[in-house]
């Protein structure tokens, strides 16, 4: 038929044939699977590192030129700008969906034996993610990123007995300079990307073993009896490898969409350049740490911004290993997490709720504004 | 089937429309506009030429390395250098000659302001959120000059050039610190004050100065009727006037006055010169005994001052002592008023007017003040003021549009009007008028501090 | 009918595969145009040098920009002072009359011809005008054939 010949064209040739022999066929589990926000988190994973390779092209860790690029990207470059934009916004995505499919799995127990380790690789992720933010945030050296990184560097050196030393390994000096400037670069262009490029395909080729020793296919489906159908033994599925790229595909191609459109009308934000003898009031943490600096702002540093965040990551760390329960795995809410689940939602609302205190209703002196009070201009 | 394969057509179909919305987006610059607009105009002007005008749609950059700047300025102002074009509106003009200051060398940013990495028009000419300096209006351009020339230019910048001689004409250094230029005390000493002034002139003069002399450069302390009878009092303790000046004859006063050639640098009712003060009100203002005192040897009361010994005879002086007594007596007072104005002053706070003394910084200009010698800082440093962040500016209840919310402005308002922006401001106000604030504020904005690079520097002598 | 929807089904699929690779496509189409740079940070190749007049009769070796101004009476044309071996910077011999690397020997004539030495390549000559406020313009990235000079 006229229809395949195309189809055969690019698929029986002897050159494809040869790349993909010995592919094995869609199994049951690939078929079944429900890949959904941590697919999304992969492609944005994508999307960061494919814009961040062409950033790469013209951006110089310099602190005399770095600014500058930003104002090539913005202005010169051809496709600057939408790269820049997706980059940025693609970051700014990542965290809120890595929270969110840490939520998920959460809420769908989905951390219990024999999960306990995904999660925390997943953790670990996790981490690397606002790791990853963070060094990004510095590199465009405008004012956000300098007074930014002043913040989180006096959080630094707030912990405990080694804080002194580690703000100055951070920081490569004692104050925010081009040393800081090439570690940021240097962990956010290499040693992050490395690090969640090997773990994420940990991270799958585990979810997809653990879903074989749990005996199920797919979340959502514990419970439930498997599909009807001819039981042939074996794993493999009666669908072409084609149709599950098309599906994950559509997936990513949302994400693609997504970014493109916020990339088109709105551009990344740009201050003046880094000056240190001009603080912004107030100065502001980026807004993946505002909820940090607001707790911060109620006492003490060592138990604002050391003993609570790092008693909140600890216990995350820990919940498979300190829930016990038996049921509810694979379900959305069920009724006997009832407490797990309202803890855990109240975290998550105590911390949006402290990120978005930070960001609308703190002004100079980070005194309490309404968002519509106007701020004094001195 | 799957929804997500279902979806899959449509979705890819979507991205790539967006995908289009990119191209696009980046396509359509703003400045292909202008560069269109320019072609054409290009093209007419060309016309009948032998070869078709050679134009290239892109941006334009000159980067000198030295000086740290990428300027694309030229990507819309595109006639600078074609003289072809002198006639034609902005953006394409011809640029003035700059014959020294070539483009190559200099670029544009360094002399106008503004972001010249930028290449759009709100980006480029400013103000805006994440550029440091806006575009400077013409009126106050000349400023940059003296990043490089610093005070030795004149009659090509004539507007830094005035700025500057009335910043130190008019004593702006006796509060403000410039570098390692020296104070200089451009008014009177004020030692022995009521030997000197009568006392309702005193406050008189305190409450507004130009209301006796015009051209006086003292500004205008603003004081409210007590502040001002209370500094009198301060200034005007010690004894009264000493001896007495035995009277003269006026008519013959005046041959004198005008033979001694006086009027070589003092002016009476609008004749004269204006080397030394008006004496039009002098006798409203001086005892007779201290008139005597100054004609016969200026030089012991106030040796840096310019009024030379004239050498004149005690009698002549005597008698001209009568005539200015008799004819520079100023506009006519009402009795009572003054009566009031002493009685005012002498029930007044000595005390309260040392304080406003020191606040107000009378010592920036005159020495010798009774009781008053600290000098500390009056008013803030002004050694790099030129290059101050607009975050440290406060236009106070001044409503300033967006647009206007620049350094120059500030600096303008400032020298302008000193206390417009809000309540408890210290600074007097000079009452300077349009081009004389203009001036100042060039003078101002110039005052950077920048260092250039040293190739820059052309030695003594040198042609570039 | 069943040939309907499949047809109707492989279309579509065929549509999205087609959007999907112009997406893609056309996305390394725009990486690829993004990695050429619109603005260079470089000495431009377009620059002014002298006015005419200043130029003697004969040859002038502008050393900072590696040039030489060749004037015959009122005749201007402007020579290239890279080797075209491997790219030292050659220098006129009056007495020779000829420009020889001091790098591998290669000897070009006054046209810039090679006579002898390792080069295969003539020294190009680059694009000359007159600017506007009477200086010259020398374009590198014109070159322009033998015997084509400037008047003045």
């Amino acid at each position: 038929m006229a229809v395949n010949t195309t189809r055969n064209a690019l698929f029986e040739n002897r050159f494809w044939k040869s790349a993909f022999r010995g592919a094995p066929p869609v199994s049951k589990w690939l078929r079944d699977k429900i890949f959904g926000l941590g697919l999304i988190n992969l492609s944005l994973f994508i999307i960061l590192n494919v814009t961040g390779i062409l950033l790469m092209f013209y951006y110089v860790p310099y602190t005399d030129k770095a600014y500058n690029v930003i104002k090539d990207f913005q202005f010169v470059v051809s496709f600057g700008a939408i790269f820049r934009n997706m980059h940025r916004w693609s970051a700014y995505a990542m965290i809120v969906l890595v929270f969110l499919h840490m939520s998920r799995v959460f809420y769908m127990a989905e951390y219990r034996e024999p999960r306990e380790f995904n999660w925390v690789i997943g953790w670990v992720l996790f981490l690397c993610t606002l790791v990853g933010a963070l060094t990004g945030y510095l590199l465009p050296w405008d004012q956000k990123a300098y007074w930014g990184m002043t913040i989180m560097s006096n959080v630094m050196a707030s912990v405990p007995v080694i804080g002194e030393k580690l703000k100055f390994v951070v920081l490569g000096g004692d104050e925010i300079g081009q040393s800081a400037l090439t570690r940021a670069y240097d962990i956010h262009v290499k040693v992050m990307p490395l690090i969640m490029g090997l773990l994420i395909a940990l991270h799958v080729i585990r979810g997809r073993t653990d879903d074989l020793l749990a005996g199920s296919q797919a979340h959502g489906e514990h419970k439930s009896a498997p599909a009807p159908e001819a039981d042939n033994g074996s794993d493999t599925a009666d669908c072409a490898w084609s149709d599950i790229i098309k599906r994950e595909l559509a997936k990513f191609l949302i994400i693609l969409i997504i970014i493109m459109g916020t990339s088109i009308l709105f551009g990344a934000p740009l201050e003046e350049e880094a000056n240190p003898s001009v603080t912004p009031v107030p100065a502001k943490a980026p807004w993946f740490f505002l909820g940090l600096q607001e707790l911060l702002s109620w006492g003490a540093p060592f138990w604002g911004a050391i003993v609570v965040p790092n008693a909140v990551l600890l216990f995350a760390l820990l919940v498979p290993y300190i829930e016990r329960g038996k049921t509810g795995s694979g379900v959305w809410f069920h009724p006997s997490r009832r407490l797990q689940n309202i803890l855990f939602t109240a975290f998550v609302t105590v911390a949006i709720g402290l990120i978005i205190v930070g960001a609308l209703f703190r002004g100079p002196g980070w005194r309490f504004y309404w968002p519509w009070q106007p701020w004094p201009l001195h | 089937m799957n929804v997500f394969q279902k979806l899959f057509p449509f979705l890819a179909l979507l991205s790539f429309l967006l995908f289009i919305g990119v191209v696009w987006k980046d396509y359509d610059r703003p400045y292909l506009e202008y560069q269109r607009k320019f072609k054409a105009l290009l093209d007419l002007k060309a016309a009948g030429a032998s070869r078709p005008a050679e134009f290239r749609f892109g941006i334009r950059q000159r980067w000198i390395k030295e000086l740290g700047i990428a300027d694309r300025c030229e990507t819309c102002h595109l006639g600078l250098e074609d003289p072809r074009f002198k006639d034609d509106p902005q953006p394409f003009k011809t640029h003035p000659a700059i014959a020294e200051h070539s483009y190559e060398t200099f670029g544009c940013t360094m002399c106008h302001g503004g972001q010249g990495m930028a290449t759009t028009l709100q980006d480029a000419h400013g103000p805006t959120e994440n550029w440091y300096r806006a575009i400077y209006q013409d009126k106050f351009m000349e400023n940059s000059c003296s990043q490089c020339h610093g005070e030795s230019i004149q009659n090509q910048a004539p507007v830094l050039y005035r700025g500057q001689t009335m910043f130190y004409e008019y004593g702006c250094r006796g509060c403000h610190k410039v570098g390692t230029k020296p104070r200089t005390e451009i008014g009177p000493p004020l030692d022995e004050m009521a030997k000197r002034v009568k006392t309702d002139w005193m406050y008189r003069f305190l409450k507004s100065p130009k209301s006796y002399l015009p051209l006086t450069k003292m500004p205008d302390p603003l004081f409210s009727p007590q502040e001002a009878a209370d500094v009198a009092a301060f200034l005007l303790q010690g004894p009264g006037p000493e001896g007495t000046v035995i009277p003269g004859d006026p008519a013959l006063g005046k041959t004198a006055f005008l033979e001694s050639g006086c009027l070589a640098c003092h002016t009476v009712n609008g004749e004269g010169g204006d080397v030394g003060p008006d004496l039009s009100g002098v006798s409203s203002k001086n005892y007779p005994e201290r008139l005597f005192k100054i004609i016969k040897d200026p030089t012991a009361l106030w040796p840096e001052g310019k009024m030379p010994v004239l050498g004149i005879p005690d009698q002549d002086i005597r008698n001209i002592v009568a005539f200015l007594t008799q004819e520079c007596t100023g506009p006519a007072l009402d009795k009572s008023t003054v009566a009031g104005q002493d009685q005012l002053v002498r029930n007044a706070s000595k005390d309260r007017g040392r304080e406003l003394v020191v606040k107000q910084g009378c010592i920036g200009c005159h020495a010798k003040i009774e009781g008053v010698t600290e000098i500390g800082e009056l008013g803030p440093d002004l050694t790099t003021f030129g290059a101050v962040h607009i975050s440290f500016l406060d236009f106070g209840h001044l409503k300033v549009p967006v647009k206007d919310r620049t350094v120059p402005t500030w600096i303008y308002y400032k020298v302008k009007s000193p206390r417009i922006f809000k309540e408890g401001l210290k600074m007097p106000d000079y009452y300077f008028n349009e081009e004389e604030s203009v001036a100042i504020t060039t003078y101002i904005l110039g005052l950077k501090g920048k260092e250039i690079p040293a190739s820059y520097i052309l030695p003594l002598g040198k042609r570039p | 009918m069943a040939a309907d929807l499949f047809t109707r089904r492989n279309f579509l699929s065929r549509v999205g595969w087609l959007a999907a690779f112009g997406t893609f496509g056309g996305l390394t189409a725009a990486s690829g145009r993004y990695l050429f740079p619109n603005v260079l940070y470089e000495p431009p190749a377009e620059f002014k040098i002298a006015p005419p007049e200043e130029y003697p009769e004969g040859v002038t070796f502008v050393s900072a920009k590696r040039i030489f101004v060749i004037r015959q009476q009122n005749l201007i044309r402007v020579v290239s002072g890279v080797c075209t071996h491997i790219g030292c910077t050659v220098r006129w011999s009056e007495e020779r009359n000829r420009f020889e690397c001091p790098c591998h020997g290669s000897f070009f004539d006054e046209n810039g011809a090679v006579t002898a030495g390792p080069a295969g390549k003539p020294l190009p000559w680059y694009g000359v005008s007159v600017a506007a406020d009477g200086r010259l313009i020398v374009d590198e990235h014109k070159i322009v054939p033998f015997r084509q000079a400037l008047t003045v």
